[in-house]
C-alpha cells in the first residue's frame, strides 16, 4: 500500500514541472472552442474548429472581407483578370510574402501545388468535387498562376478564396513533413501554428512579417472547454475572452444579461432542412410533400423550442445571401390543408414515415418535434436516432424517408443548392431526396456572368423549391459568440469562423 | 512471494487481452465505417474502397485482428487515423492529466471516507452515524457532472477560489494542483461515500472481536485502540473498495473531465469512438485495461503485505 502511495505520488509530481507562466505584458486572447481540432491540413478539415484555427494561419488567392459587407477581395493575389470567355483566371501573386518558419517565399509553385494536391485522388480529399470545373493550374512566372476551366463559372473565385480548399499551402513544408504535416502546419497568415496539446488547446503565435502587417495580438490559445455552462463560468470569471460557437439557449440567455459580456448574433449561411426521400412511395408525390410543410410548425419550433434563437431559412438561401428570395415565404402551419392534401393524393389514413437523425444536440430533439407535428396529421411517425458515424452510413445509403441534413458554406448560392439538390449530388452526396427539378437552372445560373440574370435565375430556382418541395428547410443557424469587456473588433462570420487578426485586447 | 507474483501478472497480461480483443470486436460490429467517417459525404464508392484498403480495413477481421496483436506484440500499435501520428503518442499527450486526477480522486475518497466510516462505526446507532451514513448516500446518488457543477459554481464562480477550467499543465505545479482541487473533490465525494459505508461495516465487524476487548481491558487509549487494533485488520475490505473504485474512477475522470475542460484519456476516448479511429480506440483500450489490472495487482500485493495469511 505505501509502494502505491509512492507510486502515484511520484506520477503526481512528474506532471507537476512545467514551464513558467506567461509573462504578464504578452497581450494574449483566449478564446473557447467546444471541440477539439483533427487535422489542419486544408484538403481535410471538414470540422469547424479546423477551420477556424486554419482561417488564421493561411490565406487563399482572394478573401470575404467579413469585417465589412463581405465581398471578395484581394489576399495572396494583388489582382487577377478573366479571360473574354470566362475560362482562365490569372492571379497575380503579392510580392515577398514569407511562409512562417523559414520556408521561403510565396511562389505560384506553391499555388499550383496546393489546388493540384486537392484533386488528386490519393489526397483522399473531401473537396475534390470543389475543383470539378477546374482543367488545369498553370505557373505562368514565379509570381503568376493561370487556372483554366472546363466551362466559365462566374463563382470560381468563391472556390479560391480563404476557406478549405481555397488555402494554399508551402510545398516546400508539405515534402519535408509528409503524414506530420497536418499537425504541424506551414501557413502565410496573421498568426503562425505554434503547438497542439490533443484535449486541451491549440497555441498561435503572432506572424510578425505578415504582410497586412503585425497582428495586434502576441498569442491566440483556443482552449477546448465541450460543456457550455463551464466555458459561462470561465468567461465570467475573466479565464477566457471570448466565447465562441455559443448554442445553448439558457447560457445565452444568461450570457446576455450579465454586466461586462457583449453577445454577439450573426446569421449563418448555414440551413438545417428534412429531406423528403422521393424514392420512398408515398414522398414521391408532390402534395403529400407539401402536406408535410404545411403539417410542420417551424415558426413555433424556432420561436418556442428554440427561443427565438434561429432564423428564417427560406428556401436553403438563407438571408446572408444576396440571391436569397425573402419574398418566398415558406408554406403556412395549416394541418386542416395537411390533412385534405393527404386525402387528395390517396392517403387518407396516413402511412408509415421514419425520421432520421443524429443523437446530437439539437438535431435529435427537432426530429421528435417534427415527428409530433406529422402525427396529428394522421402520419405513422417513428424517429430514428443514429450515432453519428451510423448516420453518415445511414445518409450515405441514401435509405432514410426523411433525414436531417445541413448545409454551409462560402457565401457563394451554387454550393449549398447544388451540395443539397443537384441530381449529381447523389450518390455520393447530400441529395437523398433523388431531386432533379433544377438541375437546368443550377446549370445556367453557374454560368451566368450578368448580375441580373444570375438573380433571376435563383429566384425561379427558389420558386421551382417552394412548388416542389424536395426538402423542408426548418430553420437558419444563428452564430452567437460572447466576449469579455476589453475584447474589441471581434466578430463572428457567416461561415462558422472566426478572425482573431483585427482583435484588440485591453486588460 | 514470487509465486504469487507471477500468477498475478499472468493474471495481468490475460485481462488486458481478453479486453482488448472484446474492444476490437465491439468497434467492428457498430455500424460506421472509418472509411467514410474521414472522407464524408461526397466520398465516391471508389475512393471508400482506396481507403478501406490503405488501412487495411477490406481484409477479413481475424486478419486485421492477428496483424494488430503482431505489431503490437512488437510496441507498434498504429497511428491515429485522424492526426496520422502514433496512437500511443496520442495517449500518453493526455495520459498524466487523468492519473493524477484518478490518483487525487482515490486520495480524496480515502481522506474523507476512512475518518467517516471509523466515527460512523464507533458511533453505531447514534445520531453521528445516522449523518452520516445519509450524507454517504445522498453523495453516492448525486451524478459525479451534477455535483461537479455544483462544486464549479459554489467554490470558483460565486466563492472565486479555484480556477474552473483546464489542467493548468503549463504554469507549473502550483497551478496543476490548484486546477485538481475541484475535481478531486468532485470526484472523491461520490466515491468516497462508498469507502465510508465500507470502512463502517468492516469496523462494526472488527469491533466485535474479542481482542479489541481484551485491547480495552488492557487499558489503552481508545485512539490506539481503533486506529491499530481496529483499523489495521478493517484494512483488506477497504483496500478492495479501492481497487474497484479505481476502475469506476477512470469512468468518472470521462464526465469530470467535460465538466472541468481537463485534457484526459476519457474524452479522447470519447472523441476517437465517434470518429471510429480504430487504433486509437485499441491503444487507449490497452492503457485503461493496464491501469486497472494494474492497480488490482498492487491492491493483491497490498494484501499479501497486510495479511501474510494471503501469501500461502
Amino acid at each position: 500500500m505505501r509502494r502505491l502511495g509512492f507510486a502515484l505520488a511520484g506520477l503526481l509530481l512528474l506532471g507537476l514541472a512545467g514551464p513558467a507562466a506567461l509573462s504578464a505584458q504578452e497581450k494574449v486572447l483566449r478564446v473557447r472552442i467546444g471541440s477539439d481540432i483533427t487535422a489542419l491540413d486544408p484538403a481535410k478539415l471538414f470540422n469547424i474548429e479546423n477551420q477556424v484555427i486554419c482561417n488564421h494561419i493561411y490565406n487563399g488567392l482572394v478573401r470575404y472581407e467579413y469585417e465589412k459587407n463581405g465581398a471578395i477581395v484581394p489576399d495572396l493575389a494583388e489582382r487577377w483578370d478573366v479571360s473574354p470567355d470566362g475560362r482562365t483566371y490569372t492571379f497575380h501573386l503579392r510580392k515577398g510574402v514569407k511562409w512562417h518558419k523559414g520556408y521561403g517565399e510565396l511562389t505560384a509553385d506553391d499555388v499550383k501545388f496546393s489546388y493540384d494536391r486537392v484533386v488528386d485522388p490519393k489526397t483522399a480529399s473531401r473537396y475534390q468535387g470543389e475543383f470539378k470545373l477546374v482543367e488545369a493550374a498553370e505557373v505562368a512566372d514565379p509570381l503568376t498562376v493561370r487556372i483554366r476551366l472546363k466551362s466559365k463559372y462566374p463563382g470560381f473565385l468563391n472556390k479560391v478564396a480563404a476557406y478549405n480548399q481555397g488555402f494554399v499551402i508551402s510545398k516546400k513544408a508539405m515534402e519535408k513533413l509528409g503524414d506530420q504535416y497536418a499537425t504541424n502546419p506551414v501557413g502565410t497568415g496573421p498568426f503562425v501554428f505554434e503547438s497542439w496539446s490533443p484535449k486541451n488547446q491549440v497555441v498561435l503565435l503572432a506572424n510578425k512579417e505578415y504582410f497586412g502587417g503585425a497582428p495586434k495580438l502576441d498569442r491566440v490559445m483556443f482552449k477546448l472547454i465541450q460543456e457550455e455552462t463551464t466555458a459561462e463560468i470561465a468567461l465570467q470569471r475573466g479565464e477566457i475572452d471570448v466565447f465562441f460557437a455559443l448554442q445553448n439557449a439558457e447560457v445565452i440567455d444568461r450570457l446576455s444579461k450579465a454586466p461586462g459580456i457583449t453577445v454577439q448574433r450573426r446569421t449563418a449561411n448555414h440551413t438545417i432542412n428534412a429531406v423528403l426521400n422521393s424514392s420512398y412511395e408515398p414522398l414521391g408525390k408532390p402534395q403529400v410533400r407539401r402536406a408535410i410543410a404545411h403539417a410542420l410548425n417551424l415558426k413555433a419550433l424556432r420561436e418556442v423550442f428554440f427561443n427565438g434563437l434561429k432564423g428564417q431559412p427560406n428556401w436553403v438561401l438563407t438571408s446572408s445571401f444576396e440571391e436569397s428570395a425573402k419574398d418566398l415565404t415558406e408554406w403556412p402551419y395549416d394541418p386542416e390543408k395537411a390533412k385534405s392534401l393527404l386525402r387528395e393524393s390517396g392517403y387518407p389514413n396516413g402511412f408509415k414515415l421514419t425520421i432520421t437523425a443524429p443523437t446530437l444536440q439539437p438535431y435529435d430533439k427537432v426530429a421528435v418535434v417534427l415527428a409530433d407535428d406529422l402525427r396529428k396529421v394522421g402520419l405513422d411517425m417513428n424517429v430514428q436516432l443514429l450515432e453519428r458515424a451510423a448516420y453518415l452510413a445511414a445518409r450515405g445509403a441514401g435509405t432514410p424517408h426523411v433525414v436531417i441534413t445541413g448545409v454551409t458554406g462560402p457565401a457563394d448560392p451554387d454550393q449549398p443548392l447544388w451540395n443539397l439538390l443537384h441530381s449529381s449530388s447523389f450518390p455520393p452526396g447530400l441529395n437523398t431526396a433523388r431531386y432533379k427539378g433544377i438541375d437546368q437552372l443550377l446549370e445556367a445560373a453557374q454560368v451566368e456572368l450578368d448580375r441580373t440574370k444570375r438573380l433571376a435565375l435563383y429566384r425561379q430556382i427558389q420558386m421551382k423549391l417552394r412548388e416542389d418541395v424536395p426538402v423542408v428547410p426548418l430553420y437558419n443557424d444563428q452564430l452567437f459568440a460572447a466576449t469579455r469587456s476589453g475584447v474589441k473588433g471581434f466578430a463572428p462570420d457567416p461561415q462558422f469562423t472566426m478572425n482573431a487578426y483585427p482583435v484588440t485586447i485591453e486588460k | 512471494m514470487r509465486a504469487f507474483l507471477i500468477t498475478r501478472l499472468s493474471f495481468l497480461v490475460l485481462s488486458v487481452f481478453g479486453a482488448f480483443t472484446i474492444a476490437f470486436l465491439v468497434m467492428r460490429l457498430i455500424p460506421g465505417d472509418p472509411a467514410q467517417v474521414i472522407l464524408g459525404d461526397y466520398a465516391t464508392k471508389e475512393s471508400i474502397a482506396r481507403l478501406r484498403e490503405t488501412l487495411g480495413l477490406d481484409r477479413p477481421v481475424w486478419v486485421q485482428y492477428v496483424t494488430f496483436v503482431a505489431r503490437a506484440l512488437r510496441g507498434d500499435f498504429g497511428a491515429s487515423l485522424v492526426t496520422q501520428r502514433p496512437a500511443f503518442f496520442e495517449v500518453f499527450a493526455v495520459f498524466l492529466p487523468t492519473i493524477q486526477l484518478a490518483a487525487a480522486g482515490a486520495l480524496v475518497s480515502m481522506l474523507i471516507g476512512v475518518p467517516a466510516g471509523v466515527l460512523a462505526a464507533t458511533r453505531r446507532n447514534q445520531p453521528l452515524d445516522y449523518v452520516t451514513m445519509t450524507l454517504a448516500i445522498g453523495s453516492m446518488s448525486m451524478p459525479v457532472f451534477w455535483l461537479g457543477l455544483l462544486l464549479l459554481f459554489v467554490c470558483s464562480f460565486t466563492l472565486g477560489w479555484t480556477p474552473s477550467v483546464g489542467a493548468g499543465g503549463d504554469e507549473g505545479w502550483l497551478s496543476t494542483l490548484h486546477h485538481l482541487v475541484l475535481p478531486a473533490l468532485a470526484l472523491g465525494l461520490s466515491l468516497g461515500a462508498m469507502v465510508t459505508r465500507m470502512t463502517r461495516s468492516a469496523m462494526l465487524e472488527v469491533l466485535r472481536q474479542d481482542y479489541m476487548r481484551t485491547a480495552r481491558a488492557k487499558g489503552l487509549r481508545e485512539l490506539l485502540i481503533i486506529a491499530k487494533h481496529g483499523l489495521r485488520n478493517a484494512a483488506l475490505p477497504i483496500v478492495t473498495i479501492l481497487g474497484i473504485n479505481f476502475g469506476i474512477q477512470l469512468g468518472g475522470t470521462i464526465l469530470i473531465e467535460t465538466v472541468f475542460a481537463r485534457p484526459g484519456m476519457g474524452s479522447l476516448l470519447i472523441s476517437a469512438i465517434y470518429q471510429r479511429d480504430y487504433p486509437q480506440v485499441q491503444a487507449l483500450v490497452v492503457v485503461f485495461a493496464t491501469s486497472v489490472v494494474m492497480v488490482n495487482v498492487l491492491v493483491d500485493v497490498a494484501y499479501a503485505v497486510l495479511d501474510p495469511r494471503v501469501r500461502r
